[in-house]
């Protein structure tokens, strides 16, 4: 649905976004995720036409993203990280403008959607509206628009918690129609949730793809052994060793419970824990204190 | 609605309240024209040189001194005034650096630009709004006239069509303006700077105008600014030919116009961030 090969923006002798080669499947929620400055905006901003790149390509629906830049945002609704509205329209003209620029079909899901969920009052001035009701006002639009994929920059950054969770269902809604999102972010937990790949950006770069089905299947499992143990791990359990810190084991487990559990009475556990793995460890590769990213230069 | 339409009815809930206000400022200056005129029109028929002499002065001033005393001439005369020039400059400039820089500026372009619109429809809507902005100012003014000459009963009322020949060369002055302002908007990031920058054009074919008489064998400096051809008065006495002054004054427009669909066309759209 979205690909792009070698991907690159200079700006003079700065490369803001460097040689990136991604593919973002159809229906599926990608998740992109790096700090301020990592390139996910510019990135974003390449897939529909607003930059054009220095190096590479990038598609969208097969078309390109920068000479047929208005046939991909006839597939594409972006909301943009730093959104502005025009302060002199109320809620309502702004959603039947954004509607209009699309043909004028979507205005009432966008009213819909403004009303019911975000609990918005559309007759009231954009200018009298707060940060977080602008926000609200053009996510009405986004998740209204009758299109094949939704870009979404940042969008929970000015909302308060129980919008970020309305937010989080509209995606999983969209995802449920078979929409295509792209959700860069900040949030781990909120990426973590929705998306089903996310890409970890550094410095301009992509650094890592992460299928989140895979990492969702994958448990932790922590134990400590007594003196019996025998540390011979039959390979069919899927039981891989991360760490081992004296007589504490950290396993990855992709396996079946039933195999571990059998495998596990046959030694000598003396303590045993078992949980899931959240994004930041992976995260934290790239962007701890200790990550070096792909030209080498630490963090 | 159409996207067009949809941009069109943008450009107007947001700047209505300014058109709607000059305007009107236009209707009631056009009646204050009127009103100068029949004042002049009856000292005239008191026959007192001194007196004609004193009040001619404004006329003279704004019109020249080759104008001839008939009403409209009297009436084209303050289509120099400053206060009709200073406004239709300013639309002009205020349009042209808004269209590009200024939605980059406070961010609203990528509001925009995010539907599918190309490039060349959202400058050219932002060229017709300005077009209909002109086109309203001069209307109200002419009518403002039209209405005051009923009121005042000034001897040889021009005809409404006869005022519009002066009319299309302050349309076309401000299209000129509105021509070499979007360019420098298209390029730019912030509004002030293609504001300036027009500005600054504008005061050096002001300035140059203005010195080339100064100057033996320098006219040719006065040529090259818009104002050379911003004529008016002779224009409505027909002395000087509406159709080349208008087609230069909107040669500068369309040669502007063309550049900046290019540069537009090509540019980054960087985010306001």
């Amino acid at each position: 649905m979205i690909v792009t090969e070698g991907l690159t923006k200079q700006y003079g002798t700065f490369t803001a976004v460097h040689d990136v080669t991604m593919e973002v499947r159809k229906g599926e929620v990608f998740g992109l995720l790096g700090p301020n400055g990592s390139g996910k905006t510019t990135t974003i901003r390449m897939l529909i036409g607003m930059l054009r790149p220095t190096l590479g390509s990038a598609t969208v629906g097969g078309f390109d993203c920068w000479r047929e830049s208005r046939q991909v945002r006839e597939l594409v609704s972006y909301l943009p990280g730093e959104l502005r509205q025009f302060g002199a329209m109320t809620g309502y003209a702004t959603l039947q403008f954004l509607s209009d620029l699309r043909g004028g079909e979507c205005l009432d899901r966008a009213v819909s959607i403004a009303l019911r969920i975000m609990k918005l009052e559309l007759d009231k001035k954009v200018s009298a509206y707060s940060t977080g009701m602008k926000q609200k006002l053009a996510l009405s639009q986004v998740f209204a628009d009758p299109v094949e994929i939704l870009i979404l920059d940042e969008p929970t950054s000015a909302l308060d918690p129980s919008a970020r969770i309305d937010v989080m269902g509209l995606v999983t809604d969209a995802k449920a129609r078979g929409q295509t999102v792209i959700f860069s972010g900040h949030v781990l937990s909120e990426v973590e949730k929705v998306s089903d790949r996310v890409a970890i950006m550094r410095n301009g770069r992509l650094m890592h793809i992460e299928d989140m089905h895979s990492r969702r299947a994958q448990r932790m499992v922590l134990a400590r052994f007594g003196p019996g143990f025998m540390n011979d791990v039959p390979g069919e359990l899927q039981l891989n060793v991360r760490d081992v810190t004296q007589d504490a084991w950290l396993f990855e487990h992709r396996g079946t419970l039933d195999t571990l559990f059998a495998w596990l009475s046959t030694q000598d556990v003396e303590a045993i824990a078992i949980g899931t793995e959240d994004l930041h460890s992976l995260y934290n590769q790239y962007h701890g204190a200790d990550a070096v990213d792909a030209a080498g230069k630490a963090s | 609605m159409s996207q067009f339409a949809a941009l069109i009815r943008k450009h107007v809930i947001e700047s209505r309240w300014l058109l709607g206000l000059l305007c009107v400022a236009f209707l009631g200056f056009g009646w204050l024209i009127t009103w100068q005129a029949k004042r002049f029109e009856r000292v005239v028929e008191t026959g007192d040189l001194q007196q004609i002499g004193r009040n001619i002065r404004p006329f003279r001033f704004f019109g020249g001194q080759n104008m001839d005393g008939s009403t409209t001439a009297l009436e084209v005369a303050w289509f120099n005034h400053p206060l009709i020039v200073l406004v239709v400059l300013s639309w002009a400039m205020a349009r042209g650096s808004g269209a590009v820089a200024g939605e980059i500026e406070r961010g609203t372009i990528d509001v925009t630009l995010s539907r599918p619109i190309s490039r060349s429809n959202y400058l050219l809507s932002h060229i017709v709004y300005t077009i209909i902005g002109l086109v309203a100012l001069l209307f109200f003014l002419i009518v403002g006239i039209a209405v005051g000459n009923g009121y005042w009963a000034t001897k040889t009322p021009p005809n409404p069509f006869a005022l519009m020949k002066p009319g299309l060369i302050v349309f076309t002055m401000g299209l000129a303006v509105f021509g070499y302002t979007l360019p420098l908007s298209a390029i730019d990031v912030v509004r002030w700077r293609a504001l300036v920058v027009s500005a600054a054009i504008t005061l050096l074919g002001l300035i140059g105008m203005s010195i080339a008489p100064m100057y033996e064998n320098q006219d040719w400096i006065g040529k090259l600014s818009i104002f050379h051809f911003y004529a008016p008065v002779t224009v409505a006495m027909k002395t000087d030919p509406l159709a080349f002054n208008a087609s230069v004054l909107t040669a500068v427009f369309l040669v502007g116009a063309g550049i900046a669909f290019v540069l537009f066309s090509r540019r980054d759209i960087p985010s306001n961030s």
